[in-house]
């Protein structure tokens, strides 16, 4: 750990015209005056030759307002390799040391400027390949909001979590004060309800949110048997990816498919097999409704294809229940143009002017109000946490619900007390803490106990 | 000049049991104590146990200590705890005839083989340096002037060192009522280079029972079953008495308000930090200001004393002051004060600056032991008393010290929360305190201390045969209740055994049916039975990932790799860990500051 001591990064890809340099530590503008022919004021843009190598422009910000939290200093210099070279060989023969992957960020984290949750949000959304600079940028405004959202709730979950742990403990570890302590189990009880709840929303939440955060719109096609899907699902693609054949019923269960569209976004569609909306359907037809249903959790929008021949045909209830009840986007489709007498809008010859249905498609896909509004939603309502603090949620959940259960099938009290020790101890991880050694002190302060 | 193999510093209950479990093993003893009829005393409440607490007692006398068969001998007033909450938090709590604890102690201590007591106050430490610059212990030097010599020395001076009795503005230099203090010792320890720090405890006031109208009050009597610490039972037992409730009420609280500004602990005047969990009744009335009654417990002191303990009311306002909140209370209103309450502020060890053996790490041959290290308990400085005594005699036979193993023991999870972590005010021990707490039980602390006893040969072979004998009846039984079977549907005919391992089921529904003339089992048995079928399954997963831990010692850790990828770390473990860059978890569970969690965490990364 050597925080304060100056150290020195490229913060921009190397390739560009303009790359900027980073340096971060406590005294720099002492230490590294001689490298800057103007001097350096805080928050003022300078324009300085830089290491006698390269006129640039510097920024300064002076500790503790900045990015970590020591003194900054931010050198927009000309990305030759050979100048950034020479302007980094220049700071580490006075004493800087090259920056290791994330130690900026380390930095800030250790100085309070971010939290550790905040810093693995940067990370992952700076590491996630399927993001394009638009999105990177919304995500890392947005996923900061959301983890700030998520932070907030971890935190009150965990002080929560150890006011129900503090009572069941104080039980255990005070029995003298028998009256009140049916009150603080009960208590504890319903603390945890609360708490649980809390957590698994935020669980729930956290799927919608890395959805909607991926660029990536994911479609269903709903239809009866033999209206096309499978077609439509390979003019869109491009590709011969269902298999389609004039037999009836060809496509089993359902088939994902990820293809990138006209304007390079990626598109993923579902393609069930037929469901038969109609009255008399058999138990296969009716997996295929509750497939569906549950597919359509994970989608953000669908399309309902029928043929042009035939008349309007209803969606069964309790699908298009659910797709109001998520406000998905819904296009409808109808297929067999060339064959019906007089086709409706939205009819199309999938055989002979593919080109006409993909546009029709890839149009509404684009439609920014149809889809990004249901994203932003999802995100500016979601939470977001990293890998690693789901996984230590999740453990937290069950050991929550172990310690509830014991509590209501009337299991000795010490076994509650670990599950909840065990909790608080996962949730405190999620948050890049321990366990406070201090926990006794703090939750039995809260009690009038003792001898 | 007098040559010993150890010296250990006061008669309380820690150099009672540091002194025993020295001269036990053959070790040429001598005990220095201010009065020598007070070997054992009990300064504060007049009990042994409680929770947590009792687990130590057992522990203590699973090897050998003293302490339980005192408690068992004198008791009078036995209950048991938290009966429901589960067997590992199981808790046995006596009142004892505090008379007659002291003097069983003093009889023994004077009969003990290779011990010798001396009676005087101690001037100094006496430190010498090897030519190597190393600084060792070499023996105390009396009052007199006379020097006495050893390889160890163990101070267990209590409340003593530079202690200072408060008592509203009165001031007397003492460690307890009655007692001078002990003012040579830590000018040394602080020129050894150790810190010391000012620490606080306070006692209530002693009330005469004659004084008293019981009649008005809630009677609380003890468990008509006396439970036994030790693994002997007493020539005999003492007649059982009960304890008393009340409470205090508003006026008791506002007559403390009106004399907050008497208190030395408000106005500054003691600067010692006192304990969280044990705070006086004014800090009780002041931090919780909203409660409009506290609850005392009045203790009678012995079965021929007159005095009366009140537990809850530790204090150090004036003595009149004292008198008339006291006199507030339903049942003490004609109440007279055998003796005041008080607070005493000394000065304390930090344990960092010890071993995990208890020896300084300054100077070699010095442990500490008991309340000296910033703990508050009889039972607290019992184990580590034992402990330490473990240690000081492994050093002058040129044994290995003994590492505490958290899994084994409370009065190892004590020393190794001192020596690691340290504590800023007085430490008391809860359950909550281990992460092992459900293997660390009353009932299995022999079993838990016997493979130690044993290799130390602490423990008598009439001790070892009273064990084996338990043992052997509880495995009897199980083998009974294991064949015989009881029919429950028309093809299920679990064993009885089987059949108990249901939550609704217990022990005297089994009973009838084994019942073919032999002998009743004994609680202890049935007790041990129970716990066995119906807490297996969640010992199972505690139990593996205590053999994981300690077979894992030797698992490798490559040299590439990196800490930060453990869940559940800190970040100061991360730190430590990839700067000393152990080669193996043996060396990982070694570096001071690591828990077994990060220890276990570290292990599953690893797979």
């Amino acid at each position: 750990m050597r925080a304060g001591q100056p150290i020195i990064g490229c913060a921009t890809a190397l390739g560009g015209p303009l790359a900027v340099l980073r340096l971060s530590g406590s005294g720099l503008k002492s230490r590294f005056f001689e490298l800057f022919s103007v001097d350096l004021e805080p928050r003022k843009a300078h324009y300085s030759k830089v290491a006698g190598a390269d006129n640039s422009v510097v920024l300064y910000f002076e500790g503790p307002n900045s990015f970590t939290g020591e003194d900054v200093i931010e050198i927009q210099a000309h990305g030759v390799p050979s100048i950034l070279a020479s302007i980094e060989n220049a700071f580490l023969s006075k004493g800087a040391q090259k920056a290791l992957p994330g130690e900026f960020s380390f930095r800030a984290v250790l100085n309070n400027k971010m939290t550790l949750v905040e810093a693995e949000a940067l990370n992952t959304a700076l590491s996630d390949n399927s993001l394009n600079v638009e999105w990177a940028k919304e995500l890392v405004g947005v996923s900061k909001f959301a983890q700030v959202k998520s932070a907030e709730l971890l935190g009150s979950a965990v002080s929560s979590l150890s006011k129900a742990r503090g009572r069941v403990e104080a039980s255990i570890d005070y029995p003298e004060a028998e009256a009140e302590q049916e009150e603080d189990v009960a208590a504890a009880a319903k603390i945890l309800t609360d708490a649980s709840n809390s957590l698994q929303r935020l669980m729930s939440s956290v799927e919608n949110f890395s959805r909607g955060s991926k660029d990536e719109s994911t479609l269903l096609i709903l239809g009866e048997p033999n209206v096309g899907k499978s077609t439509l699902l390979n003019i869109l693609s491009g590709g011969d990816r269902a298999l389609v054949s004039a037999e009836a019923g060809t496509t089993r269960d359902y088939i994902d498919t990820t293809f990138r569209g006209p304007g390079g976004e990626k598109i993923r569609i579902l393609d069930t097999a037929g469901l038969r909306f109609g009255a008399d359907v058999g138990a296969v037809e009716t997996a295929g409704v509750s497939r569906a249903l549950d597919l359509i959790s994970e989608v953000d929008g669908v399309i309902l294809l029928s043929k042009a021949t035939e008349a309007l045909v209803a969606l069964p209830q309790n699908i298009e229940a659910k797709i109001k009840a998520l406000s998905l986007p819904v296009l409808k489709l109808y297929s067999h143009a060339d064959r019906a007498s007089s086709p409706v809008d939205a009819s199309f010859d999938f055989v002979n002017k593919p080109e006409q249905v993909s546009n029709f498609v890839f149009d509404w896909l684009s439609k920014k109000e149809v889809f990004d509004s249901k994203k932003e939603k999802s995100m500016s309502n979601g939470f977001w946490v990293s890998k690693r603090q789901a996984l230590l949620i999740e453990d937290a959940i069950e050991n929550i619900n172990e310690a509830m259960m014991s509590l209501t099938e009337q299991r000795p009290l010490e076994l509650c007390g670990n599950s909840l020790t065990s909790s608080e101890k996962s949730l405190r991880a999620a948050m890049g803490e321990g366990l406070s050694e201090d926990y006794i002190g703090e939750i039995f302060s809260q009690f009038c106990l003792g001898k | 000049m007098k040559n010993f193999d150890a010296i250990v510093v006061g008669g309380g209950h820690a150099g009672i049991e540091a002194m025993r479990s020295l001269s036990a093993r053959g070790l040429k003893t001598a005990l220095v104590t201010m009065d020598a009829k007070k070997i054992g005393a009990m300064s504060c409440n007049p009990a042994i146990g409680g929770v947590a607490k009792s687990h130590m007692v057992f522990e203590v006398d699973a090897l050998g200590g003293w302490m339980g068969f005192a408690a068992d001998s004198t008791a009078i007033q036995s209950r048991r705890l938290n009966m429901r909450k589960g067997p590992a938090v199981r808790s046995t709590r006596v009142q004892c005839d505090k008379l007659r604890y002291a003097s069983l102690m003093v009889e023994r201590a004077k009969s003990q083989e290779n011990l010798q007591i001396i009676e005087s106050e101690l001037k100094r430490i006496l430190f010498a340096e090897t030519p190597s610059g190393k600084q060792i212990v070499e023996g105390v030097e009396l009052a007199d002037a006379s020097k006495i010599y050893s390889k160890v020395v163990i101070v267990t001076a209590g409340t003593f060192m530079q202690a200072i009795m408060f008592c509203g503005q009165d001031k007397k230099v003492g460690g307890r009522f009655g007692d001078k203090a002990a003012d040579g010792l830590s000018s040394s320890f602080l020129e050894a280079g150790h810190s010391l720090k000012r620490l606080k405890t306070g006692t209530p006031p002693r009330l005469k029972a004659s004084s008293i109208d019981f009649s008005i009050l809630e009677r609380q009597w003890g468990d008509p079953e006396q439970r036994r610490f030790s693994w002997k039972e007493p020539a005999q037992r003492l007649p059982q008495i009960s304890c008393f409730m009340t409470y205090t009420n508003e006026r008791t609280h506002d007559i403390i308000r009106a004399n907050f500004d008497q208190s030395p602990l408000f106005s500054g005047e003691i600067v010692g930090d006192g304990p969280r969990y044990c705070p006086s009744i004014e800090d009780k009335v002041k931090r919780f200001a909203d409660r409009d009654k506290h609850q005392i417990f009045l203790e009678p002191e012995g079965l021929d004393l007159d005095t009366i303990y009140p537990n809850g009311m530790s204090t150090c306002l004036p003595q009149n002051v004292q008198l008339e909140y006291m006199r507030s209370i339903v049942g003490l209103e004609k109440v007279e004060l055998a003796r005041p309450g008080y607070a005493v502020e000394y000065d304390s060890m930090n344990p960092t600056e010890l071993t995990p053996a208890l020896m300084s790490k300054y100077v070699e041959g010095l442990f500490f032991a008991g309340q000296v290290n910033r703990t508050s308990g009889y039972e607290e400085a019992a184990a580590q008393g034992l402990w330490a005594g473990i240690n000081a005699g492994n050093f002058v036979l040129d044994l290995d010290f003994e590492a505490p193993d958290r899994t084994r023991s409370y009065m190892e999870t004590l020393v190794d929360d001192l020596v690691t972590k340290g504590t800023e005010e007085p430490y008391r021990m809860f359950t909550s305190r281990s992460e092992y707490r459900l293997l660390l039980r009353e009932d299995n602390a022999y079993e838990r201390m016997s493979s130690l006893g044993s290799r130390l040969g602490l423990v008598s072979e009439e001790h070892k045969k009273s064990y084996e004998l338990k043992a052997a009846e509880v495995s009897a039984l199980k083998a009974k209740m294991l064949e015989s079977r009881i029919k429950v549907t028309k093809d299920k005919a679990p064993s009885l055994f089987e059949y108990l391992k249901r939550p609704e089921v217990c022990w005297e529904d089994l009973a009838p049916r084994l019942g073919d003339g032999s002998k009743e089992p004994t609680d202890y048995a049935i007790e041990a039975i129970e716990i066995d079928a119906k807490y297996s399954g969640y010992l199972c997963r505690i139990e593996a990932e205590v053999s994981n831990l300690r077979s894992g010692l030797s698992v490798r850790i490559p040299p590439t790799f990196d800490f930060q990828n453990v869940p559940s770390l800190s970040n100061e473990a991360k730190d430590k860990m990839n700067q000393q860059k152990p080669q193996t978890i043996g060396d990982l569970s070694k570096l001071s500051g690591i828990t077994p969690s990060a220890v276990l965490a570290v292990l599953k990364a690893l797979e």
